[in-house]
């Protein structure tokens, strides 16, 4: 009897060893924030030590107790450590807002008198809504769930690029044994970077109830589209220990699936600039070129660094436009990024490479890009200096990006160019050109003037000499008539010579005159022609009497009984002519 | 009278100057040669341009070349070849040592080819040119109107017809003369080829500082000028490409 006394003892002694280990006395709240119509929840916990009576609460000004206590006495053994703990809780109201301090609380135990820790806990205005006296969550309605899934983002409402901390957390009554199947969203419209996270399982008491809470998985989700995004599809189910004694434990599957959430992303504000990156948070960027003089065919190493919190990872190469001489290779880029909770954060490099080809002063236009400010709410504008590259000819030793046609053009350098010229030089005026002076122009008027002069020399005599035969034709008829009175007058005083003389003068006188013949060329072939021409018979008495004439006057002895009929003829004959030559043209 | 002598003197007054200019740049000229084959070319180059100050002249635009030539000064050297093919452009050396100048440059343009009838015509009216074709309207213009007033003038048909037939043949002979000499004198004013003498110059597609870039040209490159403004000129290339770039960057043939 003594004996099994002593066991037990040693036993029970064993157990107060153990116990003895750590004990403690720990005063939580479910909640450090709430409103002025909510409850909190007081939960004060004696582990590995044994209370002396009751927990008695030191009187509070700032709460009144609205429940409670009520009490819990649990056991404990986890990986062969055992713990014993006794728990009370109360449910306390505020009485006013503020920061409001829960005191120090004592308790007597037989590990000597312990003390919790101060709370504070910062009470709003009153909810609108009706007290949330216990967590609303649908899929654990009834006895406040024993095990529920969770998607907590710490924020709703964003713009677009703007990242979400998204958190998949459990909630579990029961002690979490394993998983057996979770299942992460995957949501449209995200890019998204997962944070490595502790999956450190953790102790909350809420409603009175103790939760083991556990975020499964952490990541940033950055919005790439507007609108209403929602996540959805986060879903464990794992093996619990649901209740039992710490020999007869008693395993239970619970599963869950969290109810989906979802984000409004709006679009930038309006007043968007032109070459715009995206959103950033203090987004700065460095650009730096290694040298600015250089030769030709030389390299320059120009690093462009942007650096702030955002998704640098989609930032692009700079919008430069380099100068055609320029062979520039793909920049090179370097990340240096950091994920944490707050976001991603860190720096993106472009390093350039630039071979300038040809000697000249170039410059690289100072950049003007914008991102969107997330902090601020509002486009910022990053300014890259002006570059200003100066390259001088090269030394040409580095042949590197000649062609076979240059190389050809090497030898024929070689050969050099013609000698000068030694002779006489061919020296011409800058502006006095003889070609289109006055002194041109004289010189080519001067031979044409004289030109004209002789034409119009020409021409008056020409006209003289038409005015001549002209008095002559008109006077024709008048002479005649001169030289037939004359003859008329001969034939009265019976002078025959006289007489014939003048009659064959002037039908001689009327033809030269009329038709303008010389009297040299006054034949009777010409007559008979000109003559002719107008009346052939009157041409052949003309010529009878011009033939009489030249008879009685040249033989005396031929009579002149015809004398007067002579006469009458030749005038007859002179009118007649005068007639048809006056339908002449 | 008087006036005829005031005619005179002022004729002949700057025509005495213009001789003694004309012997102090062939003394340039000389001292300018003497200084080449000893090999100081930018001396040489000095007096070249001295000369040029007062003249124009084949000889020294080929000479100053040669010295830009030797002191590895390309666009300039090719700015005088160009002024000197101008006056004579069929000269072989010249020929040769703007080839060897070409063959310098950064900026290779194959040039659409040419006829051998624009060879032809472009020897024709080559600045060089002016001075025959002149001489030869004016000539010809004389004796065509003195053979003409003689036609008008002579009596005997075997005579006019001769006279009518050189006449007009010398008549025919200073018209082409005279067409020749515009054409020639056209050329010379127009000034419509130029060389580019800045190291690199954009051409832009509108003459604005901030139009897009069509093209870059080095220095040395012979453009055409289309069309000018203030600060910006038309260029045309060799190959068919037009632009515009600030008139600063290149040099007037």
């Amino acid at each position: 009897m003594n004996k099994i006394f002593a066991l037990l003892l040693s036993l029970s002694w064993g157990i107060t060893e153990a116990m003895a280990q750590d004990f403690s006395f720990v005063a939580t709240v479910n909640k450090n924030s709430i409103a002025l119509n909510e409850n909190v929840q007081l939960t004060l916990r004696v582990s590995n030590a044994s209370v002396n009576g009751r927990i008695i609460l030191p009187p509070m000004s700032d709460f009144q107790v609205a429940g409670g206590p009520s009490t819990r006495n649990e056991f404990n053994s986890i990986n062969g450590k055992m713990t014993v703990s006794y728990s009370e809780t109360y449910v306390l109201r505020p009485i006013r807002e503020g920061s409001l301090t829960i005191p120090e609380i004592t308790v007597q135990t037989d590990k000597g008198k312990l003390a919790s820790k101060p709370l504070s806990i910062n009470v709003g205005k009153a909810n609108a809504g009706p007290p949330q006296a216990q967590r609303q969550d649908p899929q654990s309605t009834g006895n406040a769930g024993d095990f529920w899934v969770e998607i907590q983002l710490n924020k709703r409402k964003v713009f677009v690029g703007e990242p979400v901390l998204a958190s998949y957390v459990f909630y579990s009554a029961f002690d979490p044994l394993e998983y057996n199947d979770v299942k992460f969203p995957a949501p449209s419209g995200f890019w998204s970077e997962s944070i490595d996270s502790e999956n450190k399982t953790e102790l909350q008491v809420i409603n009175g109830r103790r939760y083991a809470t556990q975020v499964v998985k952490r990541e940033l989700l950055f919005p790439q589209v507007t609108g209403k995004l929602e996540i959805s599809g986060f879903s464990v189910d794992m093996t619990v220990n649901a209740g039992g004694s710490f020999f007869f434990r008693k395993t239970g599957k619970v599963s869950d699936s969290a109810t989906p959430v979802s984000v409004e992303v709006m679009p930038f504000p309006a007043g968007q600039p032109a070459a715009l990156l995206g959103g950033y948070d203090g987004l700065r960027l460095d650009i730096k070129a290694d040298r600015t003089e250089v030769k030709a065919d030389e390299a320059i190493n120009l690093s462009a660094v942007f650096s702030g919190n955002g998704n640098l990872k989609l930032l692009e190469a700079l919008p430069y436009d380099f100068p055609p001489d320029f062979e520039v290779f793909e920049p090179r880029v370097k990340d240096n990024l950091r994920v944490s909770t707050s976001g991603v954060s860190g720096s993106r490099s472009f390093e350039y490479v630039l071979i300038p080809r040809a000697a000249g002063t170039y410059t690289l236009p100072a950049l003007q890009l914008s991102y969107f400010d997330y902090e601020s709410k509002s486009y910022k504008t990053l300014t890259s200096p002006e570059l200003l590259i100066t390259v001088t000819p090269g030394d040409g030793s580095d042949t590197g990006n000649y062609t076979i046609d240059n190389r050809t053009d090497v030898q024929l350098l070689r050969q050099d160019i013609r000698h000068i010229r030694t002779g006489e030089p061919a020296l011409l005026a800058h502006n006095s050109r003889f070609y289109g002076s006055p002194l041109f122009y004289g010189a080519m008027a001067l031979p044409a003037l004289l030109f004209i002069g002789v034409l119009l020399r020409k021409r008056n005599r020409q006209r003289e000499e038409e005015d001549v035969t002209g008095t002559r034709k008109k006077k024709a008829a008048g002479v005649a008539k001169k030289h037939l009175a004359a003859a008329a007058s001969a034939l009265k005083t019976a002078d025959r010579n006289l007489f014939y003389q003048e009659l064959s003068r002037a039908l001689q006188s009327y033809l030269a005159g009329k038709f303008a013949i010389t009297s040299s060329d006054l034949t009777r072939q010409r007559i008979k022609i000109t003559v002719g021409a107008l009346d052939p018979m009157l041409a052949d008495d003309v010529l009878a009497v011009m033939e009489q004439c030249d008879q009685a006057r040249f033989s005396p002895a031929a009579d002149n009984r015809h004398a007067a009929e002579q006469l009458e003829r030749a005038a007859s004959c002179i009118e007649k002519l005068e007639s048809l030559s006056a339908k002449m043209p | 009278m008087i006036k005829n002598l005031i005619l005179f003197v002022s004729l002949a007054l700057p025509a005495t100057l213009v001789a003694s200019a004309r012997e102090t740049a062939v003394e340039a000229y000389r001292q300018g040669n003497a200084l080449y084959e000893k090999g100081n070319y930018a001396e040489a180059l000095t007096e070249y341009e001295k000369a040029l100050a007062s003249f124009r002249s084949f000889e020294l635009y080929f000479n100053a070349g040669n010295c830009h030539m030797k002191m590895s000064n390309i666009p300039q050297a090719i700015l005088h070849y160009e002024r000197a093919r101008k006056i004579k452009p069929t000269d072989e050396d010249l020929i040769s040592n703007c080839e060897l100048a070409n063959l310098k440059l950064t900026d290779k343009i194959e040039a659409l080819p040419t006829l051998g009838v624009t060879y032809w015509w472009n020897s024709l009216t080559a600045e060089g040119m002016l001075k025959q074709w002149t001489w030869l309207t004016i000539v010809s213009g004389l004796l065509g109107f003195l053979l003409l007033s003689f036609f008008v003038m002579a009596r005997r048909n075997g005579a006019r017809r001769v006279l009518v037939g050189l006449g007009t043949i010398m008549m025919m002979v200073a018209a082409t003369g005279w067409i020749l000499a515009s054409f020639t004198d056209g050329r010379i004013r127009a000034n419509t080829e130029a060389i580019i003498m800045a190291d690199r110059v954009d051409v832009k597609t509108s003459p604005t500082p901030d139009a897009t870039s069509a093209f870059v040209l080095h220095a040395g490159t012979k453009v055409v000028i289309r069309n000018r403004n203030a600060a910006w000129i038309e260029i045309r290339l060799a190959n068919g490409n037009v632009g515009w770039m600030p008139a600063d960057a290149l040099e007037v043939i």
